[in-house]
């Protein structure tokens, strides 16, 4: 009996972190959700879609991540990052030739702009890699791997995509 | 003659509000500030059409006793990079061969990094330092 009562407590601690877990990641899942569609700007150009890629995430600083985007001859592409304050303003994104590796654009070299249009002459698939610049604060006193802080720097990043037809020009 | 008088009346002030882009300098009497042809660079973000970069020559600065020194433009576009500093205030030929290059297509290019310069020789350097010229066509 009493192991019963014992072993039915336990159950029912376990069920309760679990779900009290799954609340904390759905609510930081939550806080990002389609973050770019409220906070990027989008273009003044009404010619421009809104294209089913842009994507946002949790970004620690000091973190790079990367999307994949395939982008087609014949359109003209807008790429624009926004970010959350307490990420701060070093914020930069390359675009990388999937195939080949070569770097197409590093917004460091364009003064850390924080978007991009351009013509596709070439339909290739390429790699949109963000980086929040930064250091997150150490693990521990023992540097262990495989734990973040809870007080470090975490902030919402979006990545907007947009598209439209290149138009055409002349006669 | 009175219908003709209107007409010509109609005509002028219809085409005052048309051209839009004269340079209005008395709004910004404290800046200094440069611009290309009419437009008067007061943003860091401006539009300004294809052919009107490429029929200016220059750039200009708004105090009379200051003069364009030194100037960067610089474009990209994907796999493409531009970067061009000029002595002076003219818009370069290769510049403006950038500009022109609708294969590369720069939908933007950036002008930035001023040096304005009195005839004493002292260096001065525009309010909007980095202006975005987003390219219209």
């Amino acid at each position: 009996m009493r192991i019963k009562v014992c072993f039915i407590l336990l159950f029912t601690v376990f069920v309760s972190v679990s779900a009290f877990s799954q609340m904390e990641v759905t609510e930081y899942k939550a806080m990002c959700f389609e973050y770019h569609k409220h906070n990027c700007n989008y273009s003044e150009n009404i010619y421009y879609r809104y294209n089913d890629a842009s994507r946002s995430a949790l970004f620690l600083k000091g973190q790079t991540s990367e999307t994949r985007l395939e982008i087609f001859n014949g359109r003209d592409y807008r790429i624009s990052l926004c970010a959350d304050e307490v990420l701060g303003n070093q914020i930069y994104f390359r675009l990388i030739n999937a195939r080949e590796g070569n770097v197409l654009y590093d917004s460091r070299r364009d003064d850390y702009n924080m978007d991009f249009e351009f013509t596709v002459t070439q339909t290739i698939e390429i790699i949109i890699e963000v980086t929040v610049e930064g250091t997150s604060l150490p693990a521990g006193e023992h540097g262990r791997n495989g734990i973040i802080r809870r007080d470090n720097a975490m902030g919402c990043v979006g990545v907007l995509i947009e598209y439209m037809i290149t138009p055409k020009k002349g006669f | 003659m009175y219908r003709l008088g209107l007409f010509y009346i109609l005509v002028f002030f219809s085409n005052h509000s048309i051209s839009g882009q004269q340079l209005n300098w008395a709004d910004y009497e404290n800046d200094t500030l440069v611009s290309i042809g009419t437009y008067i660079l007061a943003d860091e973000k401006i539009f300004i059409p294809r052919d009107t970069l490429l029929m200016n020559e220059r750039i200009y600065c708004n105090i009379a006793e200051l003069e364009v020194k030194s100037f960067v433009m610089t474009a990209f576009s994907i796999g493409k990079e531009f970067r061009e500093e000029a002595s002076g205030n003219e818009i370069t030929v290769f510049m403006k061969n950038a500009i022109r290059n609708r294969e590369i297509n720069y939908k933007y290019v950036n002008f930035k990094d001023f040096k304005l310069v009195n005839l004493s020789g002292d260096i001065y350097v525009p309010e909007i330092e980095k202006i975005k010229v987003i390219i219209t066509d």
